[in-house]
Formats: structure tokens, sequence, C-alpha cells
């Protein structure tokens, strides 16, 4: 009979050890706290599929608003009211166009456009598969510029497993709606959706036990040596796989060579989550934002993705009552039921958006709390699912970003301000600087000033 | 070739010439394309008005036309022989065998290789990141990447499998508690991982055992029967403080007759270790204590079940769960003690590793050498072989042991691109040339067992006698027959079916109530046991369509209608082909193919064109969202309401082709099971397709399909050979396709003949030799 198999680490870690995630708050070790006097800046964007219902995710006072900033109300409707406890901490912003999710010319695909599109703002190529591209991603960017610096450049997080497939979506392979994350325009990021394989990447890396990795240096460099003849003897694509495989040797051996000089790099003292992935979202999210805290809390990395679903997500939501799977259901065509329906999902998946600042803003960090030195964007390559907007899309920023942000407004932005702007103005803040992101004109303005 | 190699770049590769193009194609589009096709209306996004250098164009163009799908029926047709020429001046052959891009082990191939290479049981691939697929499978070079993330884990794995190849796997110390599967939550539990669900209380899984040794299984009965058929004078009683022993007595009769005793049966491995009997009881809750059952286990997987056999054979599998949603007896946990008595050989694969008895330098060199000709699957260089004894050597003179040398030089191994990607050797020679001998085996090897050769291949490859065809004649004799081609179906067929999406398509609870996970399970394995049985018993492929024969227990016999088969275990039965027969009528289809609380016309019929026909609709015209079924009010059946909308021409265009074939498929609910109504509604299953076919009834809609055997076979040959190359097809297959159909029509359309000729094609056997290679590349450079 089949049946689900566990892991063998199950074995090893023990049952015993797999304690209930929540405990990980008053387990912050010590020495992060006071380690450093003035905090770094950290970034995470969270995505959330299929768009949102802007009526109510937009709050009444604001339909009005003119272009510039407005301060943000206290009456929000119904998906933005779950983070109106947040309302002094984060932004509203309006008017926001990824361009690059349109067809322009490609016909349909709207979906599997959206999500490899959103943080790189360059328009994906259709294709089934063999020749993936479109850009690098924002956390990419700054990953690449902050490599060294923490042990992890970024870390991507998921909850829920990609999907296998040719096409996707109307010829978009699935690689794009698995990966808002890309190192390079063919090279997707995949997102980790297992709890305890985060926890073990994080502090269980092999890097940080000297004895087991005694020899690595030497078996790194002999694999090189094998990659690069092997490199010489292949052409075209193949060498493309192989500098894949090249770039991600170097990718460990500076993480081992960080280790070795980083002493703010020790685990912490945190049980390992449970092995299995939670069947409840709300669980999974939540023990994912954290492992994204405790990742930033020990400054193991400064950048995170977090991809609460994919894009045309299949997934069904009976943990509130819904059975029907997201991406149907928001093609509601004006059905008031579905809308209903969509609605409690974009609910659900806000909740556990205010979850995490919630965390954020309750964990110490230096001067203030984490929440003050992020920057997190919450949001969606689509506005209005049902109608595939690719425009105005719901956007929030929250975190002080190190004092660079001036939290509790709403900006309008014109219509069809590139959403690349944005990115272009979150790199600055995170003191790498960068002329363009994919299709951005400029870098947005009014995010700390009037 | 077919709707994928619109996505294709292919390279130039115009057959046709400037006066060809003007002689004789363009007076063709004008007549027949370019009505619709035209800049200005740009229907289905494609103008054939002017002439475009598009290789994967014309190849498309050639494919419709071929297929006589375009133009569409109800316009003037071209004349047979004006199609076909038109077609041969679009697809003149080149005797291009295309190329395969160096392939990374996917997740299944590495767990695979690991295995067959050292004998170890562990599954490191597990956690890999999932593969990007590309064409509908997971074995795409082009597509598998490799990212900082899997390099890690490719770090941590070689670690792992080399310390259990050389060390045996870790052992706790004395004998624990390793783990508990817990049945109660078993929906969310995340401390045991999602167990699936059995409303007939069964708990199963399969567990890795980390050494040959002696286990318990500690379980325990969870007992809420009395709740289900109780009288109010058991109510009464059980609600009563202070029983006098009469009215105990009393009430445990009541619950004897209200719920008779039923047997717990728990197998291991499909043997029975353990059974008791579980009475209705006073207390409600737990009428035994644990029972256990010790057995021997050899390290690695194995399977477990408990379950109550008998309730296979309930006419309703919810009599055994309460009006609160629990269960009346269920598995309540099974916890694993283990290891006693754990023998402390040394693991299996230190014999074969350790082919020189000496701890010399010459032993080490000879032992990596045989290590790495079989872990790179061909031949080591002298370099490769030096640095690896470098690697050895380097751990001795820091003072460890021998065998720790020869662990980090298999760690090494197992890191190294050699061993986690399929690179093919470059070829001298212009135009197409054989593959070199060990690539051969790997093609072979990695299509049928999705794994690595095993000696018996790789010493033909070394002999260089395997491109004989007795002797690779032989060897996939040989291999077919072995058990390990059973990867073959399940990768294969999984992907190609879409077996692999039923986890997320589980049908509302609520609407299907006698659908559990256990029943979604048997599901699978119906569908897996049948195609398994096409290539067992070298059937005919089309038996796919209409076979008239499947696998059932009990409960999926209950739900769909069998009567006289009983019991948990899936047994072949023989059917007339009235209700089912043929994969299209398996309840995992038909599950996979509809939404979780309703059927979909509309998706079913997508589902066939596309994995059944190889006909895939056209996306749906820019920037209308694909067709939904709007409206759902009552007042007019689901099939009237799709009528509506196919009153709009632009929509028609397709869902003429989709909606019938589904509608074909109507009396078959969202989970599978015979209907005659939905809801208010009565079924109607008739479908007209364009062009006038009629049928009623999926009986009758299978004989169209069967009608249209030529697409089904071309349609599988395609699938299977992308799978068997690992990369998409191109124009240039088509040749290759169109010899292998010829064979099949001849055969029987044997599902051998199938696997034969693919690996006799060319795109199969040949590559292009170094010189066109290099040309191609600096061809696509210069552009």
């Amino acid at each position: 009979m089949p049946g689900k198999s566990l892991p063998r680490r199950t074995l090893l870690k023990g049952i015993g050890t797999a304690i209930a995630l929540p405990l990980l708050d008053s387990m912050i070790p010590a020495f992060t706290r006071a380690a450093v006097a003035k905090p770094p800046c950290r970034m995470a964007m969270l995505y959330v599929p299929n768009g949102i219902i802007m009526d109510e995710w937009l709050p009444q006072a604001l339909l009005q608003a003119p272009e510039g900033v407005s301060a943000l109300p206290s009456e929000f409707p119904r998906v933005s009211s779950v983070l109106a406890p947040f309302r002094s901490e984060m932004m509203m912003l309006g008017g926001l166009t990824q361009n690059g999710g349109r067809a322009l010319g490609d016909g349909p695909g709207d979906h599997g456009r959206a999500g490899a599109n959103y943080l790189t703002c360059v328009h994906p190529k259709k294709t089934n598969g063999r020749d993936l591209q479109t850009g690098i991603s924002l956390d990419q960017v700054a990953a690449k510029r902050l490599a060294g610096k923490t042990r992890f450049a970024s870390i991507e997080l998921g909850c829920e497993e990609g999907v296998q497939g040719g096409s996707c979506d109307n010829g978009y392979s699935c690689a794009y709606s698995n990966s808002i994350s890309w190192r390079t325009p063919s090279s997707p990021m995949p997102a980790e959706i297992r709890p305890r394989a985060v926890f073990e990447r994080l502090f269980g890396a092999v890097e940080l036990d000297p004895r087991a990795a005694k020899y690595d240096k030497s078996i790194l460099d002999m694999v090189t040596a094998d990659a690069q003849r092997l490199n010489t003897q292949l052409g075209g694509a193949d060498k493309r796989k192989l500098d894949e495989y090249l770039f991600s040797i170097r990718d460990l051996e500076k993480r081992i060579a960080s280790a070795e000089s980083n002493s703010r790099t020790a685990p912490p003292d945190v049980p390992a989550p449970p092995a299995g992935i939670p069947a409840d979202f709300s669980e999974h999210s939540r023990i994912m934002f954290d492992l994204m805290t405790l990742a930033f809390q020990t400054d193991s990395t400064r950048v995170a993705t977090v991809l609460l679903a994919l894009e045309q997500s299949p997934r069904a939501y009976p943990e509130i009552g819904i059975p029907e799977a997201h991406h149907g259901l928001t093609h509601h065509q004006g059905d008031k039921e579905r809308i209903e329906k969509v609605t409690q999902i974009n609910c659900f998946h806000a909740k556990q958006f205010a979850y995490l600042l919630a965390k954020l803003k309750s964990t110490p960090d230096g001067d203030g709390t984490l929440l003050d030195h992020s920057m997190i964007t919450y949001g969606s390559g689509l506005s209005d699912g049902n109608a595939h907007d690719h425009s105005n899309l719901p956007t929030v920023l929250a975190g002080g970003g190190c004092g660079t942000l001036k939290p509790g407004r709403y900006v309008r932005y014109p219509k069809e301000t590139p959403m690349g702007n944005l990115f272009v103005a979150m790199l600055d803040r995170m003191g790498v600087p960068v002329e363009s992101l994919g299709d951005s004109s400029g870098e947005l303005g009014y995010l700390s000033d009037i | 070739m077919r709707a994928v190699a619109w996505f294709l770049v292919a390279a130039p590769l115009m057959a046709q010439t400037p006066q060809e193009y003007k002689e004789t194609l363009q007076p063709f589009l004008a007549r027949h394309c370019v009505g619709c096709h035209n800049d200005k209306l740009r229907t289905a996004g494609l103008s054939l008005e002017a002439y475009r250098e598009d290789a994967a164009l014309w190849a498309k163009v050639a494919d419709k036309i071929a297929r006589g799908l375009m133009p569409p029926a109800g316009v003037p047709q071209p004349s047979k022989a004006d199609a076909s020429a038109i077609v041969s001046l679009l697809e003149k052959p080149t005797g291009d065998p295309g190329h395969i891009t160096a392939h990374r082990l996917n997740r299944v191939e590495y767990n695979n290789t690991v295995r067959d290479l050292l004998g170890v049981s562990l599954h490191p691939a597990d956690e890999f990141p999932l593969d990007d697929a590309g064409y509908g499978f997971d074995n795409i070079g082009d597509v598998m990447s490799v990212s900082p993330l899997l390099f890690e884990k490719y770090a941590a794995a070689a670690r792992a499998v080399s310390r259990a190849a050389i060390y045996g796997e870790p052992v706790p110390a004395k004998p624990t508690k390793l783990i508990r599967f817990l049945g109660k939550k078993s929906q969310d539990d995340p401390t045991v991982g999602a167990l699936d669900f059995s409303m007939r209380g069964a708990l199963w899984a399969t567990y890795d055992f980390p050494a040959d040794g002696e286990y318990e299984f500690h379980m325990r009965d969870a007992n809420y029967r009395p709740r289900v058929n109780s009288s109010p004078r058991q109510r009464e009683l059980s609600l009563k403080r202070g029983l006098s022993e009469a009215e105990k007595a009393e009430l445990l009769e009541l619950n004897r007759i209200s719920d008779p005793a039923v047997r717990m049966v728990m197998t291991l491995d499909g043997k029975q270790i353990l059974t008791e009997l579980v009475e209705g009881n006073i207390d409600f809750a737990y009428a035994h204590g644990e029972s256990v059952a010790r057995a021997r286990v050899t390290a690695g997987e194995h399977s477990f079940r408990a379950s109550y056999p008998e309730f296979a054979d309930l006419p309703n599998p919810r009599t055994n769960v309460n009006p609160d949603g629990r269960r009346g007896v269920f598995i309540d946990y099974i916890d694993i003690w283990g290891p006693y008595n754990a023998t402390s050989a040394p693991p299996r694969s230190r014999k074969s590793i350790f082919v020189c008895p000496e701890k010399t330098a010459a032993c080490a060199s000879k032992i990596i050498a045989t290590l790495a000709r079989r872990a790179y699957r061909r031949p080591v260089t002298a370099q490769e072989q030096d640095e690896l004894v470098k690697v050895a050597a380097l751990v001795r003179k820091n003072g460890d042991s021998f065998d720790e040398g020869i662990r980090v030089a298999l760690q090494a191994m197992l890191m190294s691109p050699n061993f986690l990607f399929r690179a093919e050797h470059e070829v001298a020679g212009s135009g197409a040339v054989p593959v070199e001998t060990h690539d051969l085996a790997c093609r072979l090897s990695y299509f049928l067992w999705s794994s690595m050769p095993d000696e018996e291949l790789m010493r033909a490859a070394d002999a260089g006698t395997l491109q004989t065809p007795s002797v690779f004649d032989a060897q996939l004799r040989r291999m077919m027959a072995d058990p390990k081609s059973k990867s073959l179906v399940e990768n294969f067929v999984s992907q190609w079916l879409g077996l692999r999406l039923l986890d997320r398509k589980k049908p509302d609870p609520a609407r299907f109530p006698l659908v559990d996970d256990e029943l979604l399970d048997n599901m699978r394995e119906e569908t897996t046991l049948f195609a398994r049985t096409v290539m067992q018993e070298d059937r005919s492929i089309l038996d796919f369509l209409d076979g008239r024969f499947t696998f059932v227990n009990g409960p999926l016999a209950r739900f769909y209608g069998i009567p006289g088969i009983e019991g948990e275990a899936l047994r072949r039965v023989e059917l007339d082909g009235e209700k089912r027969g043929g994969i299209v009528t398996q309840a995992s289809i038909l599950t996979l193919s509809s939404y979780a609380t309703r059927t979909s016309p509309v998706i079913r019929g997508k589902w066939v064109l596309e994995n059944l026909l190889g006909t895939p609709p056209p996306p749906p015209p820019p920037d209308v969202p694909a067709l939904e079924e709007k409206n759902l009010g009552s007042a007019a059946s689901l099939r009237e309401r799709l009528e509506q909308h196919r009153a709009n021409a632009a929509c028609a265009v397709c869902h003429n082709q989709m909606d019938p074939i589904g509608f074909g498929l109507e009396n078959y609910d969202a989970s599978g099971a015979w209907r005659d109504r939905d809801g208010k509604f009565p079924i109607d299953s008739s479908g007209t397709l364009p062009g006038g076919t009629s049928f009623q009834g999926s009986k009758e809609l299978k004989q169209v399909l069967r009608s249209r055997s030529d697409l089904f076979a071309r349609n599988l040959t395609e699938k299977m050979l992308t799978y068997a190359l690992g990369r998409g097809l191109e124009p240039y297959d088509r040749p290759a396709v169109d010899a292998i159909l010829q064979r099949l029509g001849e055969n029987d359309y044997k599902f051998s003949t199938l696997i034969t000729e693919i690996t006799q094609s060319r795109p199969f056997r040949m590559r292009r030799g170094l010189e066109s290679a290099r040309k191609r590349e600096g061809e696509s450079d210069a552009r």
C-alpha cells in the first residue's frame, strides 16, 4: 500500500524535540541584541496570488484621494482592516502598475507573467520551458550587492509546493509561477516550503560545524575543477547549466568563509520546528514568518521573499470553510458568493501578514524593533484577479526602513507608475542604489518626504 | 510538429526556398488561411499575411494542416493532395538528431541512482527543491536548474550518503521510540507529517527503518462506536454514574448488539503481524491498552497498515463516522520502537566499495577508480582519478582513517558534476553521429529505470558492443523485464496523465462524503496498475482508450457499482465496457479533471484533447479570461448554460471541440461516481463534435476516440519520446515519430513496439557531430 513517507531525519531529531514554534519568541540569543550599535536594514517581499478584491482593500475615504500623500484613515474595509492595528507602521501605495505582466502581444497568460514579473519588472518570455527568460528580481539585486555581509545573501520561503508541468498558464512555464525570486533571467531561486528544512539550513548548517566540514574546501576545489573541465568541453545551453553549478559552489564557499569570520552566526538555542508541512495554511505561514524573523534577528540574512501561494493557485482553504480552488473563485464574473469567498481568502492571507508585523514589532532590535529596521512589502501582481488587471496593484509597504520611511500614509501615484520605481527606492534605502530595475522609470517619491 | 513546437525557438531550418514560397505556399495561404490570420484580425494571435523566417511557426502551420485541424470545419477545405504537398514542403526532413542539454539528475533519478550505486536506503532527494518541468515532464535538461539551495542539499546528501555507505546508517544507541504515527488528527498534526485520512479508521504509512533489527509496533484503537447506533437505554446507562454490576453487564451487552466486535489487522509489507478484536465498550474511548507487535525488519523503507478489513465491505463507509465527525473505531496511533537486537553487520555497500583488501595507496587508488567509474557512469580519466586519490590521501595525511579517506573521496564524487549531471560526450564528425556508447547506456537506463546503468549494461558499453543490434535488443529486453522498469510506468504515466495532481484535486468532502484519502489512493493505484498491466502484458496502447479491465478493491468496486468484489486489496476485474473501461472512465482521471465541487465539461474535454489526442485547444484570445461557467444559478442545467456560452462565435471555435467531449462524461460526477441526474436535471450525455460526429454517453465517446487512434498513438509516441530524450520535440523530429508510428501500426500498437522503436529512433541513437554542433553555436551566438 503506498502511503506518505516521513524523512529519515525524523529519526535523528526525534519526536521529543519537536516542540511547537511559538516558543521561539522567548529564545532570542542574548548576544545578538547588543552586538551592533546600528542595526542593518532588512527587506522582505511577500506575495499573494490572483489579485485582491479591491473594494475590500482600499479604504472608502481614499477612493477620491488626490495624487500624492493622504493620511491613512481609521476605517478600513474588510481585507485591509486586519492590518489596521499597524496603520502607523505601514503605507498603502496606489497607482503602481506592472506593465510587464500584460500581454504586450503575447496573448493570454496573465498569471504566468504576474508571478515572474512581480519582482523582476521584466516581461517574461513565453516559453514552455526551454528558454526561460525574465529579469533579475529585486531581492536578488540586493542579495548580490549585500553578499558576504551575512551568511545567506537571501532566503526564499514559500507555503505552497510548486507545480510540475510544462505549461502552467497558456504557454508560460510553471517555473515562472513557482518562483518570484530570480538570480539571473533564466535561473529561478526555488522557495523552500518545509519549515524544518529552513531551520536546518539556517541554524543546523554544516559550515557551522567545523568537524563535519573539515574537508569541504578540498572537495569544493576538486568539483570546481571538474566543472571547469566539463565547461570547456560543452557549449551553449550545457554551459549555462554548468555556470549555475559553479555559481552555487562559489556561494557555498563564501558562506563557509563568512561563517569563519562572522561571530554573529552562532545558532540560536531554539528547538527545530516539526518535520511535516502543516496542512493548515495559517500555521504553516506563521512558522515560516517565525523563521524569517529569526533569520533577520540573528542577521543570518537581510533579504527574504515569501511566496504565500502560487499564481493560479489550485489551493483550497477548507480551514476557513472554502473547499473551492482559490484561482477558480477569483474568476467570479461578478458572482456575489464567489466574491465573498475570495474576500475571505484575502482576509485570511492578510491576517498572516498581520501576524508577521506583530512579530517584528515585538522583536527588539538595536535601539528599536525589527519592524523599525525592515521594509516589508505585501501585495499581488494582479489587482482585480477576475479581469487580470495589472494596474493599481494592491501594495503595502510596512516598517520603518531604518528611519528612511514615513509610515502611516497613503500615497496615490500617477496612473501607470511602474512598480519598479518602488523597488528602486527600496534598494536605495538598503544602501545598494541602482539606476533602474526592469522597466522602472525613476525612483518613487513620497515615501519619506512630503 | 505539434502544439508544443510553437514555443520552441528552433534553429533556422527553412526547408522551403523563396521560390517555393512564392509559387506554392503563398497562394495556398492566401486561399485558405489569410482570411482569418491576417494583420488586422490576427485570429489566435497569428498573421500569415507576410512571410516570416520562423521555423517554429511554419512547423505549427504544417502540423495544423496535417492534422486536418486547419482550415476549420465549415470553410472550404483544400484538397488532400494540396494539403499534403504543403505539409511536405514545410517539413522537409533535415536529418538533425537534435541536442540534449546536459541533464542534472532529478529527484527520482537521484534517489534511484544512489540506491543502485551504493545500496543505501536513504532518499536524500526527497528534501531537494521541486524539479521544474518542461513539456509536461520533470526530466527535461533545459529546464532543470541548479540553485545555491539545491547545491547545499547536494552537499548535505553527499555527506549523509557517503557516511551511510561506508559506516552504515546512523542507529540509535539503545531502543527508543522512533516515531508516532497519529491517527486522531491525521489531517493536520504537523508533528507527524500529514497522514492520509480513512473514514474506515485505517492508518497506513511507510517508514524508513534505520537498521536491520527488531522493531516494536505499539498501537491503540480508539473506540467511539456506541455513539453511532446507540438506543435511548444505552445512552441513559452510559451517562449514568456508578453503574451496578448488572447495569454494566446490560450496557456491555447492548453495546455488543448495536456495534458488533470488529477485527483489527496490522500488516507489515503486506504480512500480518498483529490482530485483535475490538468490541463495543462501556466507557466509549479506549477498550484496549496498547497492543504490541514485534517484527524483524531490514534497514530501509517498509510499509505498514493497520485497519479493520471488514470495513472495506461496508455498504457505506460513513457507517463508521459519528454525527460529530469523529470516527467510530479508528487506529488512534502507532508508535515504532527500536531497534532491538540490531545487527551491526557492515553495510551491504561496503563490499562493493572495498574491492581491494589492503589499506594501501595502491588499494585506495583501485577502490576509487572502481567506484568513480560507476558513479560517473563511464571510464574515469587519469586526471579525475588522480584528483580523487589526492583527496583521500589528504585525509590520511591528516591522521584520519583509510576508510574515512575513501568516504571523503566518495563524498567528492557525489558532489561532482560528473555524477550530478548527465553531460554527454562530444563525438567528432559532421551531421548526425552515433551517441557515445556509455551515453547510450545512460539514455537507456534513465529512460527505462530512471536510474544508472547496472554492471551488465556498463560492460556492454565498455566493450563497445552496445550499438550492435543483437546486443542492444538483448539489453533492452532484459531491462524491460527487470522490476526497475516499473519506474517507467510510475514516472512517465503519472506525468503524462497528470496523476501527480490528484493530491491537489481532492473533491469537496461536504459534497462528496464517500471520498476520503484512502479512496483517492485506491483510484491512483487503479490507474497505475492498469498502466503497468499494459506494459507487462505487452498489450496494445489503445487499451488506454477502452481496455475492458481494471483494478478495484471492495471500496472502489462499490464506488463504481461493480458487484462481487470484497476486501482491501486491489485485484483485476474484467469489464463490459458499458460504464467503465479505459482511463477516461477511471475515477482518478475524472476527479483530477473536475473542480472540487462539481464537474467541468470544459476541463474534461480539454484534458482529453491535450492528454489523449494531443490536440490541445489554443488558448483563449488575448485579454479574455479563461471561459468560466458563469452565473451558477439553478434555472438552467450546467449543459444549457454552457450551450449559451457557445453562442459566442469567438468562444465556440474551441469550445465546440472541448465541451461535447466533456458532456459525454457527464454521467460521472466530480469524484468519478456514476450518476443519472445532476441535482434536479437528468444527465444529457450526448455530444456532437465539429464535423458532425455525434455520440451518446461515454461508451460511444470512447468509440469516437478509438476512431482517432492515429491521433492518440501519435500523441503517446511524442510524449514518450519527449520523456525518453529529456528534451522537447522539434520540427526535425517528425520523421522519427512517423517511423515509430508506422511500426506501431504494423505491430498492433503493442507497448513493446513503442519502447523498442523509441530506443531505435534517430534522435535517441544519434547526436550532432562536433563540427555541426559548434557551427550551430557559432550561428546562434552571431544572432
